[in-house]
């Protein structure tokens, strides 16, 4: 994995690497799709196979957490927000639109390979979400192309009449007769088009303050709106809720924050074609579990730099290989974690079923609770979560992989982590990207360029407390929860959680700066051992102050802080 | 003060590189491939930073921060000699 990304291509090389068709390879992609098939939906039936659970028992074997009611895998692959279908129904669609995506991907010549990624999305969403959801998201991504790249002038009145054509689809209403519709859809092209070439264009091209403030509002808008909606909310107590359009398209806007930074540093064209920016966010890759690892992908230039960057035969199998292991996760998830917390309580620790809410509540209730329950827990807590996510962020990157981008994996053996900088790339490398490039970037090259502590501090503290928490948690708390007051409050009152963290990735980075480390970490040498406590203090510190990060309700500040405690033997009880 | 070429700076920075992160048991050479062998984490992307800007007094902005400077000792050598003449 190379932290700076690759070198870009050019479009010479990236030919080279499409030059080779392999049937085994295509074979094999097709095969794992058709395994996932089996094990996720119900076309056992169709075919007359026993379904996964009979075939195991027929096998011998006796399993528990792993199948659901109707004898498939039970899975936490899923399409979010949606249910014009049934779970296994929306899944088999789901791996229908990812083989034809990898096979237009694979066979079509480059110029096409992109643009055939945003169609099969396209059908993929038209399917699952219907024509309105899609439309309405296709328009919101369509108007912030508009405000990012300026179009020729021989293209803006087309442009304008697009936004219009697909505003009245998402939100126009129907009549009955033919010439009525064409009216109301004529009515909405030129209201936008005159919209844009008459008011927002010249403008943008007049001032460069509008330019400016026109696109942070737009990069912005999904903090924005989730700000004012919940302090309209604790006002008036009205509810905002959004089109399902416009909240699909706001989990993608840390990916957008990237695309900007890229758009500003001027590491990318100023002219990007529709197609070509509609393909970096409008991908196979979005529609499993949406609002899980959203910014798998990042920006512009990450996405620009590997794409065929390496033998398309090559990159498939590595997302055959990621699809594996993403198999592991999403068939052995409940085994793992409910074993683990047998074995704990087989030892007579209690771990809350891997829950720090729960334990929070039992202490909160007045209940003791000893050391060696707040490590458990904390750690099973981090585990459960990383089974969870583990298979649908693997998914999510193994279909990148056989569309022809090298993709990093979104959890790369954390476990193996000796630090806590180290761990943080480890465990959610595309989230930390952005933190990075959106927050530490920007505050360590502009503030105390002279003294090297508080340059490290603050742009430490940026991105992991204020980054973080801000444009990380609270936005994604409203959109899971509502635009509530009381929701973006519950997410503020976490800020102990960031603040610790951030000290502790601030104390590693001045430590690993002054102490240069002389071996590489797991070198099996007498220091082995070492290696072995370093990864287990690190994973510890990360996972004990999520207890400030998981609070339930009645939890005080002051329980968690006496559970963190708790956590390093210190009783104030 | 001794001028600085590209000899010296390739010089400096390889001796940056095998004294800094010595976990690589592989010879820098001036195409060894930096951002895959040396500089794989922030970390190590900001020590290069503060290096650059301490040893040759030049100041690095956020778009700098590429695979395409820092690709090789070649290119980064010539990112230094730009920005010093800059």
């Amino acid at each position: 994995m190379s932290f700076l990304g690759s070198k870009p291509l050019t479009q010479e090389q990236q030919k080279e690497n499409n030059a080779r068709t392999s049937w085994p390879v295509v074979c094999a992609v097709i095969g794992l799709l058709l395994v996932y098939a089996y094990l996720f939906t119900h076309i056992a039936d169709w075919v007359n196979l026993p379904r996964p659970q009979h075939l195991v028992e027929q096998m011998g074997i006796e399993t528990e957490d792993i199948f659901d009611d109707d004898h498939n895998v039970d899975s936490e692959l899923f399409l979010s927000s949606t249910d014009e279908f049934n779970n296994d129904d929306e899944r088999l669609i789901l791996f229908a639109v990812v083989a034809v995506a990898f096979l237009f991907a694979y066979f079509l010549p480059m110029r096409f390979k992109k643009a055939s990624l945003f169609i099969s999305f396209l059908i993929g969403m038209v399917v699952l979400y219907g024509l309105r959801t899609t439309t309405c998201l296709v328009l919101v991504h369509w108007l912030v192309y508009l405000v990012l790249h300026i179009p020729k002038p021989s293209q803006k009145f087309s442009f304008g009449l697009i936004a219009g054509v697909l505003a009245c689809i998402a939100f126009g209403e129907p009549d009955d007769t033919w010439y009525k519709n064409a009216s109301i859809v004529s009515t909405w092209g030129i209201v936008f088009c005159f919209s844009l070439n008459l008011v927002i264009w010249p403008l943008m091209l007049r001032f460069e303050t509008f330019v400016k403030i026109l696109r942070t509002l737009v990069v912005q808008s999904a903090l924005l709106t989730v700000c004012v909606g919940a302090i309209w909310e604790g006002v008036n107590g009205e509810v905002w809720t959004l089109p399902l359009g416009v909240l699909l398209f706001f989990w993608h806007w840390e990916r957008l924050m990237m695309y900007h930074v890229d758009y500003k540093s001027g590491r990318m064209p100023k002219e990007v074609s529709p197609i070509n920016y509609l393909s970096i966010f409008l991908t196979p890759a979005s529609l499993p579990n949406w609002k899980w690892g959203v910014t798998i992908g990042q920006g512009y230039t990450y996405l620009e730099n590997n794409f065929y960057c390496e033998d398309k035969n090559k990159l498939a199998i590595e997302g055959i290989k990621i699809w594996g292991i993403a198999l592991v996760y999403l068939v052995f998830n409940d085994v793992i974690r409910y074993g683990l917390v047998d074995l704990f309580e087989y030892f007579g620790i209690e771990v809350y079923n891997a829950r720090i809410t729960r334990m929070v509540s039992y202490y909160v209730d007045g209940k003791e609770v000893t050391t060696s329950s707040v490590l458990a827990t904390t750690v099973l807590d981090q585990i459960r979560w990383m089974m969870l996510w583990g298979g649908s962020v693997h998914f999510k990157t193994g279909i990148w992989r056989v569309c022809g981008y090298r993709m990093d994996p979104y959890f790369n053996k954390p476990w193996m982590a000796t630090n806590l900088v180290t761990f943080w790339i480890r465990f959610t490398f595309h989230y930390r990207e952005f933190l990075v490039r959106c927050f530490y970037y920007p505050t360590f090259f502009r503030f105390f360029k002279n003294n090297i502590v508080l340059r490290i501090t603050l742009a430490t503290f940026a991105a992991v407390a204020m980054g973080n928490l801000v444009w990380g948690h609270v936005t994604e708390g409203m959109f899971y929860h509502g635009m509530f007051f009381e929701n973006f409050w519950e997410v503020i009152k976490t800020w102990p959680y960031f603040v610790l963290l951030s000290l502790g990735i601030t104390v590693t980075e001045l430590y690993l700066f002054w102490r240069k480390p002389r071996r590489k970490p797991w070198t099996l040498d007498r220091y082995w051992f070492t290696d072995f406590i370093a990864m287990y203090c690190t994973i510890q510190f990360y996972c004990i102050v999520h207890v400030f990060a998981k609070p339930s309700s009645g939890a005080t500040l002051a329980d968690c802080s006496k559970l963190f405690l708790i956590g390093f033997g210190i009783h104030l009880d | 003060m001794e001028p600085i070429n590209k000899e010296k700076i390739s010089s400096d920075l390889k001796q940056f590189f095998q004294s800094e992160f010595p976990a690589s048991d592989i010879e820098l050479t001036d195409t060894s491939d930096l951002p895959s062998l040396f500089i794989t984490d922030s970390l190590r992307v900001l020590t290069t930073v503060l290096h650059l800007e301490e040893k040759f007094g030049i100041s690095l902005v956020e778009s700098d921060i590429n695979a395409e400077i820092f690709q090789n000792i070649d290119s980064l050598s010539n990112f230094v000699i730009n920005k010093l003449q800059s």
